[in-house]
């Protein structure tokens, strides 16, 4: 009862304070919201975005083919069905083009060589599209590079085609007429227009057998940044209630408390105790309104209690373990800013990696060297309906660095205090 | 005179603490490297080692087409499949929901049947939506891989349409026989197309160079952590100044001959040191561990860095001008440097985001200093690319401490 007066008191106290309310509410939300305008461009719900919206790709465009495959290729990249992607500048010569790019005032240079068309027409001779690009962008010239390809390989695969009936033709002793030439050219032409793009041919699926919708990764996103920036401001919570016990021996409070009936344990139990009451607050309430605005789906309310339920329990313990590392609040003050940004930063490793196009997932494992690690991919696992087993060893884990966490924290504090 | 005793006691009783070193050096080097490698490193997707996506697949076609299939997308550069024949559907999407796979695709049986009768078949892509990034480049090679497929089984059809116009097959075996010569020369052919595109960077000039530059994770990951970790260095020199405030040296400073002017100025300059050494340290770490060329051009590096450093000191004092205790220059600190960070690019390349959502993001001091860093170290640019970034930071530095002044309260 004495613990439960004591953690009401400190809970009271926390959230009369701004910098607490700051902390655990307004920061979070703050960085969330700033992330969906950020790749969403501000559109209103309603309004169905792509995923990480990207601004059009200004390119130059050189054509040294004088045949009719070079234009063809030029009259696409320039087409009105590509506008929405690409910004494309005929350029008069490769020179002007790649200083377009060197000043950066295009990302990408196409240079179509002078023999494209011989190429595409006549067996045996090769040929490369020169793609002159920023090698400190990667998206703009990957997306340019893709939409050639496409086009390369309906070409490419037009003259193979011609290569092989050839061939087949000669090893059977016929030889390929100009009209046939003429009708295979027609009929695969006329097939290539007729085909779908990706969207007829996949079905994109999440995981959990969902179907992607159009602004998938911009919901996905946006509940890994929420998820993230919830633990990681639990953990700051924790420490910041814990620092509650080194502000009260600093201002003579503690020992005032100490001199009462009180026991030592049931002093520490409250302190932790009214950390564990504000994180299961800020949790749930960062929770619901990831819920409720940014449309986050969480997955399961049973296993997310139980996340709730660990997270509370692991950030608590965390607070106390850090807090009992200080000597006074000058150190706590270091221990909250340095100590709990790296360990949170290094928990949400999975926020810093999704605009990776090749995420290392030896070095994604690192983040399971902090507790917060195991929040999140805890986090991660219930929203995207992984296997209970999969959930419950995440939370395990959390909860066994809890044990570890409480057990260190609280014999130091109990040691200083004896 | 004075002013610099200040300096040097303030530098003093920032080195004196394990802290500062830890904020200003081991952090960033370490998130720099941490992130770096989890980018994709020196190596990007081309290094010697296979770092292509992993893919799992469920063949439930298992049939010549499909086989194909699988022969097509083990030319990708992007994607390499990871064929488990004891693999089903729910393992497959748990290893994906895992993070084991980048993505998994499952063909339909009838795909071969559906493919020869001028049908598109329908293929299941399994991606994970938290990682939308994966999600483009997985389904552009599977894209790729379907369209090879389907222009291959194109050519062989009209081939034997063709021939068949001329020539009438003596049997259906006879007329399957010459399909699926046909198909096995255009499969065999892709390996060698007739076009194909070929990259060339800015500022390479072998293809060693082009390679070292295009597939260096670090190009992005150096200056963005350097921009955000020049921040969280700002709060144990903040502290100082409210440390100074709460104790009241700075009133007992104010009755010595020092004016109000010296003692902003000598913390600023303290502040603006600290930063210099950090991004200065950063920059040659980034030179001899990273593959970053930053000091081919030592002016523009120096310009940028000098400029950074003058930013983040007045951001500094800003921070200890409206902070009024210990906790609040942790918010006032952190706050920033989430914010300008997240905004700024450093957390996401800005060229992932809409052409507004770039510009908004140069409004911050970061934005500008990463732009700079990456010409430098990525483009291999000099002067012309830091002088801009470099007034814009002085023009930052001009307001935050035109602002620090305005609040910075000595008592």
């Amino acid at each position: 009862m004495k613990a439960y007066q004591l953690a009401l008191k400190d809970m009271k106290q926390a959230f009369r304070s701004l910098f607490a309310l700051a902390f655990m509410f307004l920061i979070p939300i703050l960085i969330t919201t700033l992330f969906s305008i950020m790749f969403n461009g501000g559109g209103d719900e309603d309004q169905v975005e792509p995923a990480f919206q990207l601004s059009v790709i200004p390119i130059q465009l050189v054509n040294q083919d004088q045949g009719q495959m070079g234009a063809l290729l030029a009259d696409i990249l320039s087409s009105e069905a590509l506008s929405d992607f690409l910004d494309v500048t005929q350029a008069g010569d490769d020179v002007s083009a790649r200083q377009a790019v060197d000043q950066q005032d295009a990302q990408v240079a196409v240079i179509i060589p002078a023999d494209f068309s011989a190429a595409l027409t006549t067996s045996g001779l090769q040929t490369e599209v020169e793609l002159y690009q920023d090698p400190t962008l990667s998206i703009g010239p990957g997306i340019v590079e893709t939409i050639i390809n496409q086009f390369m390989i309906s070409f490419t695969g037009s003259q193979i085609m011609l290569d092989v009936a050839d061939t087949q033709f000669s090893e059977r002793g016929v030889p390929l007429p100009q009209e046939q030439v003429q009708y295979l050219i027609g009929e695969y032409t006329r097939a290539v227009q007729s085909m779908g793009g990706e969207s007829v041919v996949f079905s994109s699926q999440t995981p959990a057998g969902d179907v992607q919708p159009a602004n998938a990764g911009m919901t996905g996103a946006l509940g890994v940044i929420m998820g993230g920036m919830t633990i990681f401001y639990t953990f700051f919570t924790g420490t910041y209630a814990s620092n509650s016990i080194l502000k009260e021996e600093e201002e003579g409070t503690l020992a005032r408390l100490f001199s009462t009936a009180t026991p030592h344990t049931t002093i520490l139990a409250g302190k932790l105790l009214a950390a564990a009451m504000m994180i299961a607050v800020q949790l749930s309430v960062l929770l619901l309104f990831g819920w409720l605005v940014f449309n986050v789906n969480w997955g399961s309310l049973a296993l997310l209690v139980l996340f709730v339920l660990a997270t509370t329990i692991g950030a608590a313990t965390f607070g106390l373990f850090a807090i009992s590392l200080a000597k006074d609040r000058r150190q706590a003050g270091a221990i909250n800013g340095a100590g709990v940004t790296v360990t949170g930063m290094l928990g949400m490793a999975d926020l810093f990696m999704m605009s990776s196009p090749a995420p290392n997932q030896t070095l994604k494992a690192l983040s399971l060297l902090v507790p917060q690690g195991w929040a999140n991919q805890g986090l991660l696992a219930i929203s995207d309906a992984q296997p209970v087993g999969d959930i419950l060893l995440y939370l395990g884990g959390l909860l066994a660095w809890s044990a570890v966490m409480f057990y260190v924290g609280f014999r130091r504090f109990k040691n200083r205090f004896a | 005179m004075r002013i610099l005793a200040l300096v040097f006691k303030d530098l003093k009783q920032q080195f004196q603490q394990w802290q500062t070193a830890f904020f200003l050096l081991i952090m960033p080097v370490i998130f720099t490297v941490l992130f770096g490698f989890m980018f994709g490193g020196f190596g990007g997707m081309n290094g010697d080692e296979d770092n292509r996506l992993p893919v799992g697949l469920l063949d439930q076609d298992q049939t010549e087409f499909s086989a194909a299939y699988l022969d097509l997308l083990d030319l990708s550069e992007v994607i390499r499949i990871e064929a488990d024949p004891e693999a089903g559907q729910a393992s497959l999407r748990e290893a994906v929901s895992d993070g084991d796979l980048a993505g998994a695709v499952f063909i339909p049986a009838g795909f071969e049947q559906q493919l020869k009768a001028g049908e598109n078949p329908t293929l299941t892509v399994i991606t994970d939506e938290a990682a939308p990034m994966v999600n483009i480049s997985v389904e552009n090679a599977l894209m790729e891989g379907y369209s090879r497929l389907v222009y291959s089984v194109l050519a062989a059809s009209l081939s034997q349409q063709a021939y068949q116009q001329l020539v009438e097959f003596s049997s259906t075996d006879d007329s399957d026989a010459y399909f699926d010569e046909g198909l096995t020369l255009v499969l065999a052919a892709w390996e060698t197309p007739a076009v194909g595109t070929v990259s060339q960077y800015v500022g390479a000039e072998t293809e060693e160079e082009a390679l070292a530059m295009s597939e260096n994770a670090f190009v992005q990951t150096s200056p963005a952590m350097m921009a955000q970790f020049a921040i969280a260095g700002l709060i144990g020199a903040a502290e100082i100044l409210v440390s100074e405030r709460r104790s009241r040296s700075m009133a007992r400073m104010l009755t010595t001959g020092i004016s109000r002017t010296g003692i902003l100025l000598g913390h600023y300059l303290a502040m603006t040191m600290v930063i210099f050494l950090q991004l200065l340290i950063l920059a040659v770490f980034g030179q001899i561990f990273l593959n970053l060329d930053y000091f081919a051009q030592p002016l523009a590096t120096l310009l940028i860095l000098v400029t950074a450093a003058m930013t983040n000191g007045a951001l500094g004092l800003l921070i200890g001008a409206v902070a009024k205790t210990s906790e609040t220059v942790i918010v006032a600190s952190l706050v920033p440097m989430f914010i300008f960070s997240g905004l700024g690019g450093a957390w996401f390349p800005l060229e992932f985001t809409s052409e507004a959502v770039q510009k908004i993001g140069h409004f911050t001091h970061v934005a500008w200093m990463i732009d700079g860093l990456k010409d430098i170290a990525g483009r291999g640019m000099g002067l012309e690319a830091a002088w801009l970034p470099s007034l814009v930071m002085l023009g930052f530095t001009a307001l935050f401490f035109s602002l620090s002044v305005w609040r910075f309260k000595f008592e």
